[in-house]
């Protein structure tokens, strides 16, 4: 069993706890000891919200909403490949910025992901032009 | 946070919680402010429910949803006129004391009885409790700032806490609970239509940071805030949107309206690690790896950024959500997106942002457990406290006293607005704020409707519900409508019974909870279930003028009791409204 120091992906506490690991599947959190945000002490979501990580539901391949095997707002979500699916939204992110301007596009961030995530999810909305980016933070 | 949350532990002497349920949204938090209690620190709650916290506490005052800016203006009022101000800070470090003395003249504690019913020796006692302190903490969450008012709400706190001195040292301070667990980084990397961690997109240096940085020129006009999406779209002005790591579908207020809204999309994009009610009507699904898959930083409640190893290896082989999207940016061919590692991009922050997060390395945060912005050098040890000089971010770094009135309707604030400038020659860019309900009870709609957490699940249950020892261990109640006593008596409910909750934003259903820690006349219910969204009904055609927040916790509802059946069939409608997918039922193999 590997031991790994993470920080509770629930509220904004910080708490810092230890996932043990076995054959790349979470087996149990403990909260980390004498940590100075929690000294060892978790609540029910820290010491028990991990098992979604390994959910059968977790998406595990692009989808594309496509009607006879092309793109298309009247049909349903299919499974594409991941050239596809960066290919769709590299098209349509240029397509919206030509036909309209950088303004007509905008991103939702993730105060529940990294800062690193959020870091280039920005950038990439400023250097295309616009500054349309916001996250739930008022939610 | 301008403190760290430890401070209640260790030096607060009062904490004075407002519109906040520590103990179910920030257990921990709770755990820290009981230790602080065992010490022999005061605990004084504000809020429109009896919480767990507030059953703890030495003093609990109860108040209507919504009464946050009478009660802290009658309590300002009363420091004023007993003396209990810290005369010296105020002189020495703030601007605009004789401006909040006149907005709050006729804030007595006699109209606060009369209006809101609160007992007027509780109130004394709280504000002798906050001012005569060694050291008061305050600390609040959303029940403080979703409302039309919240501005106006935060800025009270914050007089408060200037005119008494309860700040800059250890156990004082200003102190939001943040709610998300990295809802701090993503203000301050930039996601944000303001703001780029260089600071305000207006600002030379952030303009310049950018062309040095990222060799880009830097929009000066800010974007859309959030909480304008569907308008913008329905008239036309956003064609494309690309959501990631977040469920507006159901966060959102009025979320039929931003439903439909997305169905006028030419584009909608989403990025997440499951099909959500949002990922279920776009055009394209990016997955992406998880918490424990990948290697990074988050920013929490206390300024202090923590770093997060990668446990196990993504499941399909996913990449991390910052490899999506650098995926993307390099198959546009747009420079500056060539990040190996998380590492790397949190060192391009470093080189933006240098005065914030310079000194803040990866080694670093790893060895010492964390480190609190601004640490602008490998050698300084972080800012666990703010404004320990006493000085503010304001050019002549004194801090502004913000004078704030209680009006009934918007015609009426602009009118104190006005008239307080008049009266106190305020300058046309000191601010002044108002706060007024956005909700007044009426005949068709009698009930106060408000929302919050339960300990069990997390916002919209998109992770929380996907833990068998949380959904159907810990949870067993499930989604509910609670009441307070006198609403089951007038509309004959019991607990167990099913009812009907609506408004002109929607409608939910679920199993009625009598709870009379809940003050007269009001409802509650989460925004957990997908089942029984308690936005459905918030109110999204007001926001508060300066942050375009709507007033989540501030709606009215009428309710009524249904049958079994009704409930069954409303159910199924709404499952098919929430989940047009039907890939969302597929259970695959792990």
């Amino acid at each position: 069993m590997k031991k790994f120091q993470t920080v509770c992906p629930y509220c904004g506490t910080g708490c810092n706890i230890d996932i043990f690991v076995e054959n790349n599947k979470i087996v149990k959190a403990e909260p980390t000891k004498k940590h100075p945000v929690n000294d060892g002490e978790l609540c029910l979501k820290g010491m028990y919200g991990w098992e979604y990580v390994h959910s059968p539901r977790r998406l595990t391949k692009p989808l594309l909403r496509k009607k006879n095997g092309v793109f298309s707002k009247e049909g349903k979500l299919e499974e594409v490949s991941w050239d596809e699916a960066y290919e769709f939204a590299t098209d349509r992110i240029k397509a919206t910025v030509k036909n309209y301007s950088p303004n007509h596009i905008m991103g939702f961030s993730s105060a529940r992901c990294l800062n690193e995530d959020n870091y280039v999810f920005q950038k990439l909305f400023r250097v295309l032009g616009t500054n349309n980016v916001d996250h739930c933070a008022r939610l | 946070m301008t403190n760290n949350l430890v401070e209640f532990a260790t030096d607060a002497d009062v904490i004075f919680c407002i519109g906040t349920n520590t103990s179910e949204c920030h257990p921990i938090i709770a755990m820290q402010m009981l230790r602080g209690m065992k010490r022999g620190a005061k605990l004084i709650v504000i809020d429109p429910k009896k919480t767990d916290m507030a059953k703890k506490a030495d003093i609990f005052l109860q108040i209507p949803v919504g009464a946050n800016i009478q009660l802290l203006n009658t309590i300002i009022n009363y420091i004023i006129q007993n003396d209990l101000c810290n005369k010296e800070f105020i002189k020495k470090h703030c601007h605009g004391f004789d401006y909040i003395k006149e907005a709050v003249k006729d804030f007595t504690l006699e109209r606060l009885e009369k209006e809101i019913g609160a007992d007027p020796e509780k109130v004394k006692q709280i504000a002798e409790l906050y001012a005569k302190a060694p050291a008061s903490s305050i600390a609040y969450t959303m029940g403080i700032t979703q409302f039309v008012d919240g501005t106006a709400n935060v800025m009270s706190l914050s007089n408060l806490a200037l005119i008494t001195g309860q700040i800059g040292r250890p156990g004082t301070g200003i102190n939001p609970l943040r709610g998300q667990n990295n809802v701090q980084g993503a203000c301050d990397m930039g996601a944000l239509p303001n703001w780029i961690p260089a600071g305000s997109v207006t600002t030379e240096f952030a303009q310049s940071q950018a062309k040095i940085v990222w060799k880009t020129e830097l929009n000066p006009q800010p974007g859309y805030i959030m909480t304008d999406v569907p308008h913008h779209i329905e008239e036309g002005n956003i064609k494309l949107l690309y959501v990631f790591g977040e469920n507006p579908a159901m966060s959102d207020p009025w979320t039929e309206h931003f439903i439909h809204a997305c169905h006028e999309l030419e584009t909608l994009i989403v990025q997440d690690i499951f099909l959500t009610e949002t990922a279920q009507i776009a055009d394209l699904v990016l997955p992406a790896a998880t918490w424990t898959e990948k290697e990074g930083t988050f920013l929490n409640t206390s300024r202090v950024v923590q770093h997060l190893a990668k446990a196990v290896e993504p499941v399909a082989g996913l990449e991390p959500d910052w490899k999506v999207i650098c995926n993307i940016a390099k198959r546009m061919e747009i420079a500056g997106f060539d990040f190996s590692k998380a590492e790397d991009i949190w060192n391009e922050v470093r080189k933006l942002s240098p005065n914030q997060f310079g000194g803040i390395s990866y080694e670093r945060i790893k060895k010492e457990q964390g480190l609190a912005w601004p640490c602008p050098d490998e050698n300084h040890p972080g800012t666990p406290i703010q404004y320990a000089d006493f000085k503010s971010f304001l050019p002549d770094g004194k801090f502004k006293i913000v004078p704030i009135g209680h009006a009934d309707d918007e015609k009426q604030r602009d009118v104190f607005e006005a008239e307080i400038r008049k009266k106190c020659k305020i300058p046309d860019d000191y601010p002044v704020a108002c706060g007024m309900p956005s909700a007044v009870p009426t005949k068709v709609y009698p009930c106060m409707f408000t929302t919050g957490r339960k300990v069990y699940h997390y916002h919209t249950g998109t992770m929380t519900r996907e833990c068998k020892a949380l959904e159907f261990g810990a949870d067993i109640m499930g989604a509910s409508i609670e009441v307070s006593p006198d609403i089951a008596e007038s509309q004959d409910l019991e607990t167990g019974c099913y009812a009907l909750v609506e408004n002109k934003n929607g409608k939910m259903v679920a199993k009625v909870f009598i709870n009379p820690d809940l003050i007269e006349g009001t409802i509650f219910t989460t925004f957990h279930y997908h089942e029984a969204d308690g936005n459905k009904l918030a109110d999204a055609s007001q926001k508060d003028p300066l942050s375009g927040m709507n007033p989540l916790k501030m709606s009215i509802a009428g309710i009524r009791k249904i049958s079994e059946k009704e409930f069954r069939e409303f159910r199924i409608k709404e499952d098919e409204l929430m989940h047009p997918s039907k890939m969302y039922k597929t259970v695959k193999g792990a």
